[in-house]
């Protein structure tokens, strides 16, 4: 079944800038949320909705959620293939995983939305990247590994680091 | 208070709570605007090069000479036409003499253009042409008997060698007693030149090409002989004293 925004179809530039209005500002924030950088969150939301604009006739959608996912991932994509170019992954050293966490309390899980959220903001734009792709997006390792060109070691450690980072921010905020 | 699990995906009606700065919603809408437009238009332009580089190419195809559909087959078709009777010959059928023997067209005397006035030109007395002899060239006079006088003919080798005009060898009336005598027209010969051997021996050489007998008369030529291969300009008493006859 076939939402019925696209009624008007793809081309139609009304229906097109009724969609841009309903979700240009979300998607927006969520290149943002990934470039920490307002032009280059504006670049990619364009070209984001660009390229959903092209493909989104090809597209079924059983549900509203699953087409805004749908978008949502487009703009991830777009925010990363930015990082992609500016080539921080590839400075990025690999390290060797952590594989066991026993007794490591799961910090992440225990912290509130907006606490993350803050946090998140705060953290080095490696960590934020992975930290936001796992958690936040529901991306896998591989997933990761794939979009930012990474072995499935780097994004595993990456995750690790920001999340014992993100544990010395929450000691930190707390014994304040 | 929702708590987040791990790997959990962000709920999207939670999206807003990013915190981000205010966005230039109309700049992003610019440039969606740009970008969906600008491929069109380069594909639109793309679009009519091909087709007209297909246009250019077809119609060279189709006007190859060899083709039967070619301009050039069909000119020639249509100037065979009239022979195959396919088509009125309008050509002019009349032979080339009919068509020249065209009535000369008479001209009212009234109307005919006067003729010009006619200019009389007064010819120059030949006085006036000669050049005096003495201040252009020395005179030679050389006595060739008669039936040598062929072999003096060749005259250009002379001339040449000389650096004379043509009109510079004159053949006097002849003489029965001493044979032909054949006046020779030598300009004047730098003094620098003179004193040189060069001259003696290219004078030398023409004597014999004259086949003449007997020795050089140096005075004759207006140049007297040093003796150490030089040779001196004579004045013109001297050379006056010496002419003979």
């Amino acid at each position: 079944m076939r939402t019925q925004i696209w009624q008007g179809g793809s081309s139609d530039r009304q229906v097109q800038q009724r969609l841009f209005t309903n979700y240009g500002e979300r998607l927006y924030r969520v290149a943002y949320r990934y470039l920490n950088d307002q032009m280059a969150a504006e670049d990619a939301t364009s070209e984001a909705f660009v390229k959903i604009f092209r493909t989104v006739d090809d597209q079924e959608f059983a549900h509203r959620n699953l087409f805004e996912a749908w978008m949502r991932r487009i703009v991830i994509n777009q925010a990363l293939e930015r990082l992609r170019r500016q080539k921080r992954w590839q400075q990025e050293r690999e390290l060797p995983v952590e594989t066991s966490r026993d007794g490591e309390d799961d910090v992440l899980a225990m912290l509130s939305l907006q606490e993350v959220l803050h946090l998140v903001q705060a953290l080095p734009e490696g960590y934020r990247t992975i930290l936001q792709l796992y958690v936040f997006d529901g991306f896998t390792h591989a997933d990761i590994a794939k979009a930012l060109g990474i072995s499935l070691g780097t994004s595993k450690s990456q995750l690790n680091k920001a999340r014992a980072y993100l544990k010395r921010q929450l000691k930190k905020a707390n014994s304040i | 208070m929702k708590r987040l699990q791990e790997h959990e995906p962000y709920p999207t009606e939670l999206w807003d709570q990013t915190e981000a700065p205010t966005w230039s919603a109309e700049r992003v809408w610019r440039q969606i605007e740009e970008q969906q437009t600008s491929p069109r238009r380069r594909a639109w332009w793309l679009l009519w090069g091909c087709s007209g580089a297909l246009l250019l190419g077809g119609f060279l195809v189709w006007n190859q000479s060899d083709s039967p559909t070619s301009i050039e087959t069909q000119v020639e078709q249509v100037f065979e036409m009239p022979h195959q009777g396919l088509a009125p010959d309008i050509r002019e059928q009349r032979p080339v003499d009919e068509r020249l023997d065209v009535p000369e067209t008479v001209v009212p005397k009234a109307t005919q253009p006067k003729p010009l006035p006619l200019q009389k030109l007064t010819p120059v007395p030949p006085a006036a042409m000669t050049i005096p002899e003495d201040t252009v060239a020395r005179m030679i006079t050389l006595p060739i008997a008669q039936e040598q006088l062929p072999e003096v003919t060749p005259v250009a080798p002379l001339i040449h060698s000389f650096e004379l005009l043509p009109e510079s060898v004159v053949a006097l009336p002849a003489d029965t007693r001493t044979g032909t005598k054949l006046k020779l027209r030598i300009p004047e010969i730098p003094a620098a030149e003179a004193r040189q051997g060069a001259f003696a021996k290219r004078l030398w050489q023409q004597y014999k090409r004259l086949n003449m007998e007997g020795e050089i008369d140096w005075v004759q030529l207006g140049v007297q002989p040093n003796g150490d291969g030089t040779f001196s300009i004579l004045p013109p008493a001297s050379k006056a004293s010496s002419k003979p006859n």
